[in-house]
């Protein structure tokens, strides 16, 4: 099978020529078709700035990412994105920000509608529809960025800490969903995090990153049977890899400890 | 002293109804029902202070002998409203609603301009920059010379002071929205065009900059008509107002002041009103941070 997403040699700076600092070093990466994956690490990882990279906000000085053999060179639909927090459009109603999208492809008022219906009813936010962003809950807005960025039916979906600003309660119930529409809709899914358990739950791959410079250290196979729920979080199959990918990720936080 | 003298007059409990009034000036200030009575209040007690800052023809730092009273302002009220007032008030609010109109299409389109491009910014900015800060009452001279008739060099002053505030803000606040990355990735993810962002997120993100702006505008049209009327020759409220100067006539300048700000407070308040209907999206917690 080939490869859905390709990241080859992909190297990225900051900072002018006095300030000039290395946060991604030569990553390499690649992405099934339908596969989970979740970029783990600490914080200065560069895991938010490759994000970044495949979505095309940002260019690496050097290497390839490219998405189904298309180089990626700018934002475009065929990447989904869902932003940490608050990215609803807050002028546009939740009917209108979920459906914006289909808008901007020139879509009828009447296919906009029936799609927007089909996946605000996935999310269970069909009664929200004519509400306003600051008129909804965190979770709920999230759910809304969620199917906003699906109903395009893009290759890949992006997601930045999505959960990150939640509360605990409230982001089992979301990683169930999301779980579930991953599941239906048989997306690619490239999901940064910086907790353990999130990543373990939802992934087939959890990527551990490191530091100084940013790079690839470890790969783990999360191979918990599926479908996966809060529940899973209890087998002894989970803890074993937690564990794993616990003393993993110590190592890179031990080494920013002794940087300070 | 002037303070003391009105404060003795105004307020004088007698000690048996102290504690009652008391409580009713406390409901006053605390309850939410008080909020159009303290307006009122407010508003008798500034008028009242007048009166007899007027009356007494008080002369200490602001001279009052010759400040007429809210009466003599009241009564030239009604001969002004006697003497068909209807032509004052159409052309000063025909030359307003011009200057606004003309200054809020130029403001707002080359404020989004200017905003949006650094290109159009280097062409434009610096003039309008230098332009900015003459005020209305120096252009009459060149107004009365630019212009064919006096109308137009009106309506061009009135448009000078509805233009700036205008273009200001919406500048400003379209170039804020273009800093919002999160919103304008929202929109590149989705595959929007350069226009689509501008239209569907650039334009509305900018909507209250853009809406203080006109607020503002529409303030400073009315603030310049006065300095507009003065080459009226013939109708107008700016126009009586400086002719009652010219004949000294006290009271009409008072009521032409008043009938401005009322006029003025009042156009404001539409045009609040109606950039508030257009943003429900809004969420304003004033007070209860």
């Amino acid at each position: 099978m080939s490869n859905l997403l390709e990241i080859s040699q992909v190297s990225k700076y900051f900072g002018d020529k006095h300030t000039r600092r290395c946060v991604l070093s030569n990553v390499n990466l690649r992405v099934q078709p339908g596969e989970f994956v979740c970029l783990l690490g600490p914080s200065g990882c560069g895991k938010s700035t490759l994000l970044n990279a495949i979505a095309g906000f940002i260019k690496p000085e050097s290497g390839l990412i490219s998405v189904n053999d298309q180089r990626v060179s700018k934002p475009g639909p065929d990447r989904g994105f869902v932003f940490q927090k608050n990215s609803l459009l807050p002028w546009m109603t939740l009917d209108q920000n979920v459906g914006y999208g289909l808008k901007i492809q020139g879509l009828s008022k009447e296919k906009i509608r029936n799609r927007v219906d089909h996946f605000l009813d996935l999310v269970g936010l069909l009664g929200y529809r004519k509400s306003f962003p600051h008129e909804l809950s965190g979770g709920m807005q999230q759910r809304g960025s969620i199917v906003r960025a699906l109903i395009t039916n893009p290759k890949v979906l992006l997601m930045d800490e999505p959960f990150g600003a939640v509360d605990a309660q409230t982001r089992i119930i979301l990683q169930e969903m999301l779980l579930g529409i991953w599941a239906q809709v048989g997306i690619t899914i490239i999901f940064v995090t910086h907790d353990i358990d999130e990543a373990v739950l939802l992934a087939d791959r959890i990527v551990v990153m490191g530091v100084n410079p940013g790079h690839i250290k470890e790969i783990f196979d999360v191979s918990l049977k599926r479908p996966r729920s809060a529940d899973s979080t209890f087998l002894d199959e989970f803890r074993e890899i937690k564990l794993r990918v616990l003393r993993s990720i110590r190592e890179e936080t031990d080494k920013l400890m002794i940087a300070v | 002293m002037a303070v003391t003298a009105s404060s003795g007059t105004t307020q004088t409990p007698s000690t048996a109804t102290v504690s009652r009034r008391g409580a009713s000036v406390r409901r006053l200030l605390t309850t939410h029902g008080g909020s159009l009575s303290r307006r009122g209040f407010s508003l008798l007690f500034f008028l009242c202070l007048w009166q007899i800052l007027s009356v007494l023809k008080v002369n200490f730092i602001i001279n009052f002998q010759f400040v007429p009273a809210p009466t003599a302002v009241f009564s030239a009220f009604i001969s002004f409203v006697q003497a068909n007032p209807w032509i004052h008030l159409q052309s000063s609010i025909f030359r307003v609603i011009c200057g606004f109109t003309a200054g809020s299409i130029l403001g707002i389109a080359i404020g989004l301009l200017i905003g949006s491009s650094h290109l159009v910014e280097e062409l434009l900015a610096t003039p309008l920059e230098l332009l900015r800060p003459i005020p209305a009452v120096a252009w009459i001279p060149l107004a009365i010379l630019m212009f064919p008739n006096a109308e137009i060099g009106m309506f061009y002053i009135t448009f000078v002071g509805a233009f700036y505030p205008i273009l200001v803000s919406t500048q400003k606040s379209v170039e804020s929205s273009l800093s919002d990355l999160l919103m304008i990735r929202v929109g590149q993810c989705l595959g929007a065009s350069y226009f689509q962002l501008f239209r569907d997120i650039i334009i509305p993100s900018s909507l209250p900059g853009i809406s203080a702006g006109l607020v503002i505008g529409m303030g400073n049209a009315w603030f310049c008509l006065v300095t507009a009327e003065i080459i009226a020759g013939k109708y107008g409220i700016g126009y009586k107002t400086w002719e009652s100067y010219v004949i000294s006539e006290y009271p009409p300048i008072v009521m032409g002041m008043i009938l401005i700000g009322l006029l003025g407070a009042f156009s404001s308040q539409m045009i609040l009103f109606t950039t508030n209907k257009m943003m429900p999206w809004r969420q304003i917690s004033k007070g209860t941070l």
